[in-house]
């Protein structure tokens, strides 16, 4: 991915959602994905997620590097707990089969259950982390943090930070051709690891170089004159916005009066079938 | 005149994976101990072009000869035995602690013994006048020297083809001479340099030949002279032959004098065999 900010512009609701809402959201998401020990509700945000962000960037969310993440980590997840986690007692039955592995025993009905509840949480996060990234340009992103309160200076910094991520990764291909160049050898691991001292000095220098250039010039055009600078633009939040926000503060609120009346719908200890898993309430 | 052939370019392409096409039907022939410069504006394709010689990058299509070999199926590793490589920025390629090592680095890369490389680098500290600065850390060395530290632990791996990115960028007036003069030493040492620059001067002052490149493919190719007095193509160039030139080219309107130099010019003009 050439573009490391991973900001895909467009014309969305999401885009013109303010970032500060974005990011109450992603809060919203991430504390409602852990309420619960059952794959429901997590499973709910993640489909509503997915749904959120077809509608903001269409087909370029399958090409999403977090999209992939969150397929990879289906796999390893699901098949992993389902194999090590140490709470699986039953072992699962494939067809009246059971599977097992050397070492780490049978396929259980527990770790896949255990898995399945933590890949739906983590990626029902990471799926409104995939909105929000998508959807924010870095600048309304420091924008926002501003807004919140966090120090100017600190924004600033961060969004530096962002932008020097690309220039980082393509000053090191020019080293690492520089260095190619002068027959750093390129056959096996272990040459590959001894390469990596040659790319990381000129990388670390050029970068404190570059650093101690650019304070330099943000001085001379008067940064840090004032704690507080004027900006271009000025976010509003919109109607929508706010019924967003009451939306999902409302979910939250029922989810945690729920939790509290119902418990967390754990049904790790009443697990016989694989059917067993997607009950909402034990036999 | 029969002049060797060290690098052969038949038909090269270069795209991008972003789709931009940076080499159209390149058609080269580089000779063995000439000092060739490669010049066009920034985009123009000099440096894509100079990256395929060493594998760096692979031609998309199209075939580049080294020394009548194939670069296509060889490492990086593998042609720089052949084709050395001096980047624009110094920074990116120096990382010992000593101007020493920096130079056996790509020695010991090519897996020479310690008497070779002894030899060698006692050899190339005498050419490139290095003694006093062996101790010291290249970092903390001035622009200029670290360029000419670059070059020396480069030329060291004895190259055939010696490509010089952008020499002169940041040298001042010092420092670009004791690089041509450095340029003109390899080449009678027998090695083949290529010059990526910008610097009009610095080229028609120490290049055999020139190489124009505009828009992906070479417009124009010849002597110093030949080039640069064709003001029709530079122009479509965006380049700006020397001032010396110019002045002949000018005089070349109303006088039967092509080719001059310094000396030259001012032999023409005191001889009064001008008519203006």
């Amino acid at each position: 991915m050439s573009d490391m900010s991973m900001y895909i512009p467009g014309n969305s609701f999401f885009h013109k959602c303010d970032a500060k809402v974005k990011m109450l959201l992603l809060v919203i998401v991430s504390i409602m994905a852990f309420l619960f020990h059952s794959p429901y509700l997590s499973g709910f945000l993640l489909i509503v997620g997915a749904v959120f962000n077809y509608i903001s960037i269409g087909n370029r969310m399958f090409k999403h590097m977090l999209t992939r993440m969150i397929i990879i980590m289906m796999f390893f997840l699901i098949i992993l707990h389902g194999f090590v986690n140490p709470r699986g007692e039953t072992p699962a039955s494939f067809f009246g089969q059971e599977i097992s592995l050397p070492f780490f025993g049978a396929y259980t009905y527990e770790g896949f259950y255990l898995g399945l509840v933590f890949w739906l949480r983590l990626s029902s996060i990471i799926m409104m982390a995939e909105l929000f990234i998508s959807t924010t340009s870095p600048s309304d992103l420091i924008h926002g943090l501003h807004k919140l309160g966090v120090p100017y200076n600190f924004c600033f910094m961060v969004s530096m930070s962002l932008q020097l991520i690309p220039i980082s990764v393509r000053e090191a291909q020019i080293i690492n051709s520089a260095q190619r160049a002068r027959g750093l050898p390129e056959k096996s691991i272990v040459d590959r690891f001894k390469g990596l001292l040659p790319m990381f000095v000129p990388l670390v220098v050029s970068s404190l170089e570059r650093m101690e250039r650019t304070s330099m010039a943000l001085e001379c055009r008067g940064f840090g004159n004032t704690n507080n600078p004027t900006s271009m633009s000025d976010i509003v939040i919109r109607k929508s916005d706010i019924a967003l926000m009451v939306i999902t503060l409302l979910l939250l609120v029922a989810c945690v009066i729920i939790r509290i009346r119902f418990g967390s719908f754990d049904m790790t200890d009443h697990l016989t079938s694989w059917a067993d898993c997607f009950r909402l309430v034990a036999r | 005149m029969n002049k060797e052939v060290v690098a052969h370019i038949e038909n090269l392409e270069h795209t991008y994976s972003s789709g931009h096409k940076a080499l159209i039907d390149i058609n080269l022939d580089i000779y063995k101990q000439e000092i060739t410069a490669i010049i066009g504006q920034n985009g123009s394709g000099k440096t894509t072009l100079s990256k395929h010689f060493n594998g760096l990058l692979r031609p998309t299509a199209g075939k580049i000869f080294v020394n009548g070999k194939d670069v296509a199926s060889r490492r990086v590793s593998e042609m720089a035995r052949e084709v050395g490589y001096v980047f624009q920025n110094p920074n990116y390629q120096l990382f010992c602690p000593t101007v020493l090592e920096e130079i056996r680095f790509g020695l010991k890369n090519l897996k020479l013994s310690d008497e070779e490389i002894k030899a060698r680098s006692r050899e190339v500290i005498e050419e490139f006048d290095l003694r006093g600065m062996v101790k010291k850390q290249p970092v903390t060395l001035s622009s200029g020297s670290k360029k000419i530290v670059a070059l020396a632990s480069v030329y060291a791996m004895d190259p055939e083809i010696l490509f010089l990115d952008e020499p002169t960028t940041g040298q001042d007036q010092y420092g670009k001479t004791k690089l041509g003069l450095l340029s003109r030493k390899m080449k009678q040492l027998g090695k083949t340099i290529i010059i990526i620059s910008h610097d009009m001067d610095f080229v028609a002052e120490y290049a055999d030949r020139v190489i124009v490149m505009n828009e992906s493919r070479v417009i124009l190719d010849g002597t110093p002279a030949d080039v640069f007095s064709n003001e029709e193509v530079m122009k479509t160039a965006h380049i700006m032959p020397p001032q010396i030139y110019a002045i002949g080219n000018h005089i070349h309107a109303v006088s039967s004098e092509t080719r001059l130099s310094v000396m030259e010019l001012a032999k023409v003009l005191a001889e009064g065999d001008y008519c203006l």
